[in-house]
């Protein structure tokens, strides 16, 4: 067992310990940026596998992938696509015209996602499934399309 | 504040044919309450600064949101709900003593502050005795926080009052050796003749035994605010809140006003026995006196969310075996120096 110090030299061993302490935290304090983020206020970063809120894709003329085959809802395991419903395909291929999802039910388990033939859905979206009533954690198609691709003349 | 202007004033008054009471009275009043919103708004500005020193340190943000970017009116958002909050006096409590606690606490801060010299001239009383006046003056909460402690019928307010009272009264006797120091070196019980002593330059944390002084004051000082790392009687993990569990609205708001406004005395007259109170360059004398004290308040918030808390033996040990016979051997080195005249 190892000799305690004397009292003096404890007294400095405490002090020299102290300042030790004290120099942590001074470098906590001049770290910038903070490990908190400022989440309302700025947008929170995501990692690239993260699962957040559904995404509907599109294809490369800018229609939507989803062709409301129903696949997804059959392998849902905790029903939180509540409603499909195509379009009336009047001479082209059908795709959906309603579609409903669940953020309140969804346990993002990203079947759904393995499930679809057509890579229609993605749940990488923000994080934010939060709503002021049970109804509002229902989110349309409207709400989770991607945005419209730019042509290259658009974006010029 | 200074005497100039009152001796001006009641020259006038009694010029007039109006007794002097009178005189007297509207002039006390008008100073306390001068000092009483100085305190006020010292004490909003610390809260402030502590959660947003504290946040800095642990790399979060603090207060961001009320009234602006820095959220400057959180701590007054958060009186104003202190003041809206049902006042709860428990059943099993003693009633007289448990209402007079809070003021018996705050009184005595309010009065420490008359002898706070903000400049040369700004100083309410510069009394015969001013250090002495401070140190009988700022021993008097203790005697609030048992009242509170033993009034609330509570067990951790008890044992909160009790450590406040073992630990006030044994760091009181190394606090008040650190100032004989001072005062040993400046010749003078007066506040502003130990200010004067410390003129040009010569602080007295430059002069060689009272650094000694300064770093016995800086603990005492921690342990009489009741801070991290001597913060026992309000131990949070361990008592709940200490002596103050069972009040609640305005009556804690006063406990908690009293306790930042005793940490900013604390900085403050540091600031007077060690840095040359409000000497310095350019600056007006009041803003390098606020300066100061406000540098100091940093550094014991620094200190707060740094160090962990220490056992109780600890702190009493501490105190009689460590600090009283290095504050003895402090006052005995000053006294030394100073009858060889040197400096």
């Amino acid at each position: 067992m190892a000799r305690r110090p004397g009292l003096i030299a404890d007294v400095f061993i405490g002090l020299w310990s102290i300042f030790q302490g004290l120099g942590v935290t001074l470098s906590n304090w001049l770290r910038r940026p903070r490990i908190t983020e400022d989440y309302p206020a700025k947008p929170a970063y995501t990692y690239p596998r993260f699962r957040g809120r559904m995404v509907h894709k599109r294809d490369e003329t800018g229609r939507l992938k989803c062709t409301a085959c129903l696949a997804c809802q059959k392998a849902c395991p905790t029903l939180a696509i509540p409603h499909i419903k195509g379009d009336d395909n009047k001479g082209r291929e059908k795709r959906a015209a309603e579609y409903i999802w669940d953020g309140g039910r969804c346990l993002f388990c990203n079947l759904c996602v393995e499930a679809c033939p057509f890579g229609a859905i993605t749940l990488n979206g923000t994080f934010s499934t939060v709503g002021e009533s049970r109804e509002n954690t229902h989110f349309s198609l409207e709400e989770m399309l991607e945005p419209e691709p730019q042509t290259a003349g658009e974006a010029a | 504040m200074s005497v100039g202007p009152y001796l001006r004033l009641t020259a006038w008054w009694q010029a007039s044919g109006w007794p002097t009471w009178i005189a007297d009275t509207i002039w006390m009043v008008l100073m306390a309450a001068i000092v009483t919103v100085f305190i006020m708004v010292t004490v909003l500005v610390l809260v402030w600064l502590e959660r947003k020193v504290s946040g800095d340190i642990q790399s979060r943000v603090g207060p961001n949101r009320v009234g602006g970017r820095f959220g400057p009116l959180q701590t007054a958002a958060d009186a104003l709900k202190l003041l809206m909050k049902e006042d709860i006096i428990a059943e099993g409590t003693d009633k007289v003593v448990f209402i007079l606690a809070p003021f018996v606490v705050f009184v005595p801060t309010l009065l420490v502050f008359m002898v706070v010299p903000f400049s040369g001239t700004w100083i309410v009383s510069d009394l015969n005795l001013g250090v002495l006046f401070v140190v009988a003056v700022s021993a008097f909460p203790v005697v609030g926080l048992i009242m509170a402690g033993w009034s609330s019928n509570n067990k951790y307010a008890i044992m909160g009052a009790l450590r406040a009272a073992a630990q006030s009264l044994s760091y009181e006797v190394p606090l008040l050796m650190a100032m004989v120091c001072v005062v040993v070196a400046a010749g003078s019980l007066r506040i502003g003749d130990i200010v004067e002593a410390q003129r040009g330059g010569h602080w007295f944390i430059l002069r060689f035994p009272l650094q000694l002084a300064f770093v016995i004051y800086f603990i005492t000082a921690l342990a009489e605010v009741n801070r991290v790392p001597f913060d026992l009687p309000e131990a949070e993990s361990e008592l709940v809140a200490g002596y103050h569990v069972e009040y609640s609205g305005m009556r804690f708001a006063f406990f908690f006003l009293a306790e930042f406004a005793h940490l900013f005395f604390v900085s403050a007259f540091c600031a007077t026995l060690f840095f040359g109170a409000w000497e310095g360059p350019w600056l007006p004398p009041v803003a390098w006196f606020l300066i100061k004290s406000y540098a100091i308040v940093i550094v014991i918030m620094w200190v707060r969310w740094t160090l962990p808390r220490l056992r109780i033996d600890q702190v009493m040990s501490f105190a009689w075996k460590l600090l009283v016979p290095v504050g003895l051997a402090a006052v005995m080195l000053t006294a030394l120096v100073r009858m060889q005249g040197r400096w």
